[in-house]
């Protein structure tokens, strides 16, 4: 047929029941034009459109699963996923729909097996463990629970919690000879420390460690006057509370022979304590007569523990 | 009409200004045949194009909005999406389009959160925002951070920080007069056994200025020379008024007698709390009657060390 074919109706191909087809030659087109009235026209097909290409240009494609080889979105474009859930990831790969992205709470979630792993928000939140094993790791402040490493360099001070008490003596205790007794320790002594983290009675004679480890214990004894076998020490757990009879450590002993001075002097040492072992410092003079310890001008006794280390 | 209809110029439906279709039957089927010449042939549609399954092949498909109910991509197959940025991230989730991921750099791809970057995986993983494990243990290998605050330290090597620690002694004899309370002067940094670390120290000073506040261990040690079975008094002072010793409490003191007959060595320590700039200086008296020497003799000497223990 040369020419054109216009009707105003159905063009009917075949009886409908048969195979039929509409050809269009190269250059030819389909158009159907909306520039009429009535509803606006289009083609809809009950079975599968192919292509050798397909451009819809800028107008929008719906469609129920899509299937590609690869998808790529043109500048300024975005992939808006649905919000998903950690069980059921909005974006995933392969054959694993349950490992993937979705948005968890306002921000984005990484999933894996269903479980959330990873949260990137105002904080990025891991729920399982981080591992940068071979890789160094920088970060600002950092928090977190007991730390474990292979040496630990800070270019800061190392702070921890601290344990360690100085008392003293403000007034002078009576000190009869011959008698093993025990100090009288009167204030925690604030200048120079006080007390950290001990807990300390006034008046007390024994003293309770806080917490294990490494100490170190200083005792000064001032006693007055001369003419005396002076000694002072300390004891660890002593029975009953009472000295005299148990191990004696960081001892000074000598006979005086100042000529009419005090006597003023003590011992150091360290020692690994348990928690709620108690200590105590006792003194022994043998000059026949009651002596005064404690503070006179600027000699004093007092008694300092620090802890060094666990 | 039976039969085919095949014409060399456009079938036109109607007169195009009124509804008009195109039929075909099951089994039919609308073909573009570009085995002609001239400009490839195409459908346009200006209205919706409503398929039940659609398919380019291999070839490629164009459009604008896209929206589907699910999406896969075939084996090798990628999805490039748009470089995007923290504000408008190329892959995002439900109706936040401020949260999702972009391309922050080259070889990077980065987490956008409320239109901030929060963390970037390239070449290095950065967090940008507190980084969290929830309880969950964390291992990496060197770490380096800034103030670290943790429950408890466990560390196979050394714990190294910044110390501060002096040793002091004399290597000279010096004169101390009778029932004076007379300084000690200190002649030179001790080398062996630790020497001056962050502390500094003027030979033949007095008074030595504490660096850095803290917890210190203080430790001296005085030698007299044979003198009279008298009175030796040694001690230590903070911050002694006006550089003038004898004035204040005084710290590991020691006032022994002498047997008259040795030279006396004695000494003492303590702990204490120093602030920075905290002077300590070390004090010596004795009642001989006359001026005895202190100092330096033969492997015996006076000494001084100050070790901060803790902050």
């Amino acid at each position: 047929m040369a020419g054109s074919v216009n009707m105003p109706g159905v063009l009917a191909i075949g009886d409908l029941p048969t195979t039929t087809s509409v050809r269009l030659g190269r250059g030819g087109a389909l158009v159907v034009d909306n520039t009429g009235t009535g509803a606006a026209g289009q083609v809809s097909i009950a079975g599968a459109l192919s292509a050798a290409s397909l451009d819809f240009g800028s107008s929008p494609v719906t469609c129920s699963t899509l299937s590609a080889g690869s998808v790529a979105i043109g500048s300024g474009g975005v992939v808006d996923c649905d919000v998903g859930s950690a069980s059921a990831p909005a974006l995933y790969f392969g054959p694993a729909p349950s490992t993937g992205l979705y948005r968890a709470a306002a921000v984005t979630g990484v999933a894996s097996g269903g479980v959330e792993l990873l949260r990137a928000g105002s904080t990025v939140s891991v729920f399982a463990p981080l591992d940068a094993t071979g890789s160094a790791f920088s970060c600002g402040a950092m928090t977190c629970g007991a730390l474990s490493c292979a040496s630990l360099a800070s270019a800061g001070a190392v702070t921890q919690p601290r344990y360690s008490l100085r008392v003293t003596k403000n007034g002078n205790q009576t000190v009869t000879s011959g008698a093993v007794t025990a100090l009288i320790w009167d204030v925690a002594e604030v200048v120079g420390g006080g007390a950290t983290n001990w807990p300390f009675t006034p008046g007390s004679t024994l003293l309770t460690c806080p917490k294990d480890g490494k100490y170190l214990f200083a005792l000064d004894v001032a006693i007055f006057f001369n003419d005396l076998m002076g000694v002072a020490w300390v004891e660890i757990n002593p029975p009953g509370g009472v000295p005299g009879s148990s191990r004696r450590y960081g001892e000074a002993s000598l006979i005086s022979s100042s000529g009419g001075s005090n006597w003023v002097s003590g011992g150091s040492f360290t020692y690994q304590l348990s928690a709620n072992d108690t200590i105590l410092a006792a003194v022994f003079q043998t000059s026949g007569s009651v002596r005064n310890v404690g503070i006179s001008g600027h000699a004093q006794t007092a008694f300092s523990i620090t802890r060094l280390s666990e | 009409m039976a039969g085919s209809v095949n014409m060399p110029g456009a079938l036109a439906l109607g007169d195009l200004k009124a509804t008009t279709s195109v039929r075909l039957g099951r089994g039919g089927a609308l073909a573009i045949d570009n085995s002609g010449t001239g400009s490839v042939a195409q459908i346009t549609v200006a209205g919706t194009l409503n398929v039940a399954g659609l398919s380019a092949g291999t070839g490629p498909m164009t459009c604008g909005a896209l929206s589907t109910s699910s999406a896969s991509v075939g084996s090798g197959g990628q999805v490039r999406c748009d470089v995007g940025s923290a504000p408008a991230p190329a892959l995002c989730f439900g109706v936040d389009r401020t949260t999702g991921l972009y391309r922050s750099a080259a070889a990077a791809v980065s987490f956008a959160s409320g239109g901030t970057e929060s963390l970037r995986v390239g070449s290095t993983v950065s967090a940008l925002v507190p980084l969290t494990t929830n309880s969950n243990t964390f291992a990496c290998d060197a770490l380096t951070c800034g103030a670290l605050s943790c429950a408890s330290i466990a560390s196979a090597g050394d714990i190294t920080q910044t110390r501060y620690s002096l040793r002091l002694f004399k290597n000279a004899s010096l004169p101390v007069a009778n029932s004076t309370i007379s300084p000690v002067t200190w002649d030179a940094v001790e080398t062996s056994g630790g020497g001056a670390v962050n502390w500094p120290f003027t030979p033949g000073s007095v008074f030595i200025t504490c660096p850095a506040a803290g917890r210190y261990l203080v430790a001296y040690q005085i030698m007299f020379a044979t003198g009279a079975a008298t009175i030796r008094d040694t001690w230590v002072e903070i911050n002694s008024p006006g550089g003038t010793l004898g004035l204040v409490r005084r710290y590991a003191e020691r006032s022994l007698g002498s047997t008259g007959t040795d030279p006396y060595m004695c000494g003492g320590c303590f702990t204490y709390q120093f602030s920075a700039g905290d002077t300590i200086g070390v004090a010596v008296f004795q009642g001989t009657g006359g001026t005895l020497n202190m100092g330096s003799s033969g492997n015996q000497t006076c000494e001084f060390g100050a070790v901060r223990l803790s902050e």
